[in-house]
């Protein structure tokens, strides 16, 4: 851990990290998270982002869960990678998520849903279809029910979004899910 | 295969990998989906959509992924890039190491499979450094160490020479019978030994190097292996140092630590 925080070779820190990814302890990775915020070298803060993937533990997805709110985009995106990338483990999370009264922060549960290879991720979707207030989020779930939706109950509930708002480009992207989800 | 089919599975591979088939491919993909389909035993394009996009494993997009990528490997493949490496970003590193006599380049053709790559990247060193005050190794990695021992024998069919200029084909080769084996004078300058770009002991050994040529080799990886052999690549590069990937492949959708440099011929990623 020391190498990681203190080494002054860039090379040597990106090592430390991933070297840190055999060691699965809640600790360890609040430890890399810390570390991921606070370092200015990108690719120690990629080979970061690399052993906490390795990871993929409930904590990580916790911490991932808190870097979504960060004002920094990297470290925004990088949360979103992880997530995306841990299917199963983040799905439990990524649902709380969707109840969070930032738009913002649902949008990005939305994104990482439309990326999990899980049918729940399906169910989800529709019920984000179904019953968010947000024209943004809803039109973001829409586009990925198009390409992961298989049953008529995913059509219509597509279908039903254009008659909740009214608006154009929600418009469009339900008559473009429509035509995917019939092939 | 209908058009909207072909699209539906067009931008989905596009999102997952960057790689994109033009609609003048509909026909290419057809004719592979419909194998991967018979090898599942699947009988519609919805169904086996759904096999792939639900495949927790990954396994059945990587299957698809192999077959769209069929790896036909030769010598002087994807020319362009070539060029750039020898016209543009040769002379741009010799330039950076003003202060060196000689001037001392290493190579590393990662994922060098029977050795097509390596060799043209020996003839293009040979003739781009010739009379100059430089010397330069080309070192030489796979996974796969029955392709490491055709590389080292050197021997090639008329295929893998198709696309040789007549003149390097002179100047390089040696006619055996119907096969073509390249000269001892190429064959000392590379150095094939067998990695794992997975290894992380042994990645780290790999230092110092100007270029790396590793073209459509990464497809192959998951998400989370193709970000770790990408840093891997970085840490193995000197500063201002070149990897080349294959043309359809992105750095950019792996890691954002690579600049992205156009050069006249093409686009080439810099540390």
């Amino acid at each position: 851990m020391d190498i990681l925080s203190t080494h002054p070779e860039e090379k040597e820190r990106c090592y430390a990290a991933l070297e840190l990814s055999n060691f699965p302890q809640d600790d360890v990775v609040e430890y890399l998270v810390t570390r991921l915020v606070e370092e200015e070298s990108r690719p120690v803060q990629e080979a970061i982002v690399s052993a906490l993937i390795a990871i993929g533990t409930e904590a990580v997805v916790r911490w991932c869960t808190e870097l979504l709110r960060s004002e920094d985009a990297y470290l925004r995106n990088s949360a979103i990678e992880v997530l995306q990338l841990l299917q199963h483990t983040s799905l439990g999370v990524v649902k709380e998520l969707l109840q969070d009264p930032d738009p913002d922060m649902r949008l990005f549960a939305v994104n990482v849903l439309g990326e999990l290879k899980a049918r729940e991720a399906v169910e989800l979707l529709r019920r984000v279809v179904e019953v968010d207030e947000n024209i943004n989020v809803v039109a973001t779930a829409v586009e990925y029910l198009g390409e992961m939706g298989l049953c008529d109950e995913d059509r219509e509930t597509v279908r039903k979004a254009a008659e909740r708002f009214s608006d154009p480009f929600l418009e469009y992207a339900v008559e473009v899910a429509l035509k995917k989800m019939e092939i | 295969m209908t058009i909207e089919e072909f699209i539906k599975l067009r931008d989905y591979i596009y999102r997952k990998t960057g790689i994109y088939f033009d609609k003048k491919k509909l026909y290419y993909v057809e004719k592979r989906v419909e194998a991967r389909m018979r090898a599942i035993g699947v009988d519609s394009f919805r169904a086996y959509f759904a096999w792939m996009r639900f495949d927790t494993s990954g396994r059945e997009l990587q299957e698809l992924l192999n077959a769209l990528t069929v790896n036909e490997t030769y010598f002087f493949r994807e020319y362009q890039q070539l060029r750039c490496f020898a016209e543009e970003v040769i002379p741009e590193i010799l330039r950076s190491k003003n202060g060196q006599n000689p001037k001392k380049m290493r190579i590393w053709s990662a994922g060098c499979s029977t050795g097509e790559e390596a060799y043209t990247l020996a003839i293009i060193m040979l003739e781009m450094t010739r009379g100059l005050p430089v010397t330069w190794e080309i070192h030489a990695t796979d996974l796969n160490t029955d392709v490491l021992v055709q590389a080292k024998k050197g021997l090639y069919g008329k295929r893998a020479i198709k696309d040789v200029p007549e003149v390097y084909l002179a100047r390089y080769f040696n006619r055996v019978g119907e096969h073509f084996e390249v000269c001892s004078e190429l064959r000392r300058r590379i150095f094939f030994y067998q990695l794992n770009l997975l290894d992380r002991e042994n990645m780290r050994k790999m230092a110092d190097f100007d270029v790396i040529f590793c073209r459509n080799v990464l497809i192959y990886f998951d998400d989370a292996s193709r970000r770790e052999v990408a840093l891997y690549f970085y840490e193995a590069l000197r500063k201002g140092g070149f990897i080349f990937l294959g043309h359809s492949e992105s750095m950019s959708r792996i890691t954002p630590i690579f600049r992205l440099r156009k050069f006249k011929n093409a686009i080439i990623y810099q540390k």
